[in-house]
């Protein structure tokens, strides 16, 4: 018998876990993970080249591409950076729009994820619970914005409708029926044991390494460094609103699981804050710019919002032609993967999709 | 004394120009020489732990690339910039002070051909691994790629 033990393992691209086209290079030695690479490019399209190409109006509907599940912030970050070239002041209902719809958004986001993760762990009936809770987020989305799924809601200067006059009654009701499908998944998930203990003390990331690595979003408040873009670096008022910013300090699968489920109750309460303030407006005020500058100012920017992954950003170079000269897309993602690799190494196979899980993954915004 | 004022004065000979923006963005220009002085310097005495980002950008007479680095709880970013030579663009590379930009630097040599000095596994990242040229420089030509058949491997 021979007595090299080590074989590779090859996870993904076509693995139920991995969430999208990428793969992950395992050497192993029985169940026990000794070396891992990932490998990422299988959907990288070009983005950066592809906005350089384009005006910047014609480059946001192609940025709500970027990531299927959550469109409407990657539209809005590149919109924002965009404002900040041509320096622009956007109507104060605009912003409070934008508001809403970007925490409805985080919502859907984490939604999804929820259904993903469990599903990676093996709670399979747990995938219909949440799509039932983002269902109602979404049509939340469809009545503001006519679209379910890419919305192109966001305009440079403001967005392109109105709320609708009944909106508030089905904001009310629709957020009364995602809290009771809300407590109705948690105690399905949380009061099986079986999560907690697939959860709990598996894959522990500290807070220097948090830092290290740059990640941003629930991972960073995973390891309990209490970071946020709506409150380090205010964007569209979020400094006018009151809300907390959900840490553990665990730093483990659990934690990061944790933070996004108490992130969906802070974004309700910042939803009905934010229609507060647009229902103290004026129904007659602008909800966009009338007129836009020609041209585009010369120089660069890089600006940055809290998408449900983390921090969104776009930075542009402008020549002061119509198209950016460069563009450079920073991902959450593409910060959160890189502590994976040393993550799963030495941990056991059966581990990975659990910690996999827990940062929430989209490769659409990973690769470009 | 805030931590732009400190780090000009600190390494006041080695700074080549400062600007900053109204979105708290602070752009150091510095020679490549200097860069892991000042990068330690930021990272051990400024408390600047968070990495950002790392991009490349091909001005037609220089490259120029940027380093993002951040901090928790505040909205400032230093940028360091530093522009190489565009026919042999070697920089040095601050992977080893922050882990996180690893992959950024990959990619930047992945799609405008900088090279990193001392990463420790400068790979192409994005593109294959037997794609020609580097495809975000400005004399990039699109060449349809050799697909490798089965009997190649």
């Amino acid at each position: 018998m021979s007595e090299k033990t080590e074989m590779n393992l090859f996870m993904g691209p076509q693995h139920p876990a991995m969430h999208g086209l990428w793969s992950l290079r395992l050497t192993i030695d029985g169940e026990t993970v000794i070396d891992a690479d990932a490998q990422i490019g299988y959907l990288h399209r070009g983005y950066e080249k592809l906005l350089t190409n384009r005006s910047f109006e014609q480059g946001v509907p192609i940025t709500d591409r970027l990531c299927y599940v959550e469109s409407h912030s990657w539209s809005t970050s590149y919109v924002h950076s965009i404002e900040g070239i041509y320096d622009l002041e956007v109507p104060e209902k605009a912003n409070w729009l934008r508001v809403i719809t970007l925490e409805l958004q985080r919502i859907a986001s984490h939604c999804l994820w929820l259904a993903a993760m469990s599903v990676d762990i093996g709670a399979l009936t747990m995938l219909i619970y949440p799509m039932n809770a983002r269902e109602l987020i979404l049509s939340m989305l469809e009545d503001i914005t006519g679209a379910r799924l890419t919305y192109n809601y966001t305009k440079i200067g403001g967005v392109s409708a109105d709320l609708s006059p009944n909106f508030t009654r089905k904001m009310e009701s629709s957020f009364e029926e995602f809290n009771r499908l809300h407590y109705q998944f948690l105690d399905l998930l949380e009061e099986a044991q079986i999560f907690r203990i697939r959860t709990r003390g598996i894959g522990i990331l500290s807070k220097e390494d948090a830092l290290n690595y740059g990640t941003t979003g629930p991972v960073l408040r995973g390891s309990g460094v209490a970071s946020d873009i709506r409150k380090d670096d205010p964007y569209f008022g979020y400094d006018q609103l009151k809300f907390k910013i959900p840490i553990r300090t665990e730093g483990d699968s659990y934690a990061r699981y944790r933070v996004r489920i108490e992130e969906m109750q802070e974004s309700i309460n910042i939803c009905w804050q934010a229609l507060d303030k647009y229902n103290e407006l004026k129904s007659s005020d602008p909800f966009k710019l009338d007129k836009l500058p020609r041209r585009p100012n010369e120089g660069e920017v890089y600006r940055r919002i809290e998408s449900g992954r983390g921090e969104a950003g776009f930075y542009i170079l402008s020549d002061g032609k119509p198209q950016p000269y460069r563009v450079k897309i920073k991902s959450p993602v593409f910060n959160n993967l890189q502590p994976l690799t040393p993550l799963i190494i030495g941990g056991k196979i059966a581990d990975i999709p659990a910690i996999m899980g827990s940062i929430d993954l989209c490769v659409g915004d990973l690769d470009r | 004394m805030n931590f732009e004022e400190k780090l000009k004065s600190e390494f006041s000979d080695k700074i080549l120009g400062y600007e900053n923006d109204k979105f708290f963005r602070h752009y150091f220009t510095v020679d490549n020489t200097n860069l892991i002085d000042i990068a330690n310097y930021i990272k051990h005495d400024l408390g600047f732990t968070l990495a950002n980002m790392c991009l490349g950008t091909d001005l037609k007479d220089k490259m120029e690339i940027i380093w993002y680095i951040g901090k928790p709880n505040i909205p400032d970013l230093i940028a360091l910039k530093v522009h190489v030579d565009r026919e042999n663009p070697v920089v040095s590379s601050l992977t080893n002070i922050w882990s996180g930009l690893d992959w950024h630097e990959r990619e930047t040599y992945d799609l405008v051909g900088i090279n990193f000095d001392q990463h420790p596994d400068l790979r192409r990242l994005l593109m294959p691994d037997n794609w020609e040229g580097h495809p975000l420089r400005e004399d990039y030509v699109y060449r349809k790629p050799k697909y490798r058949q089965p009997e190649d491997y």
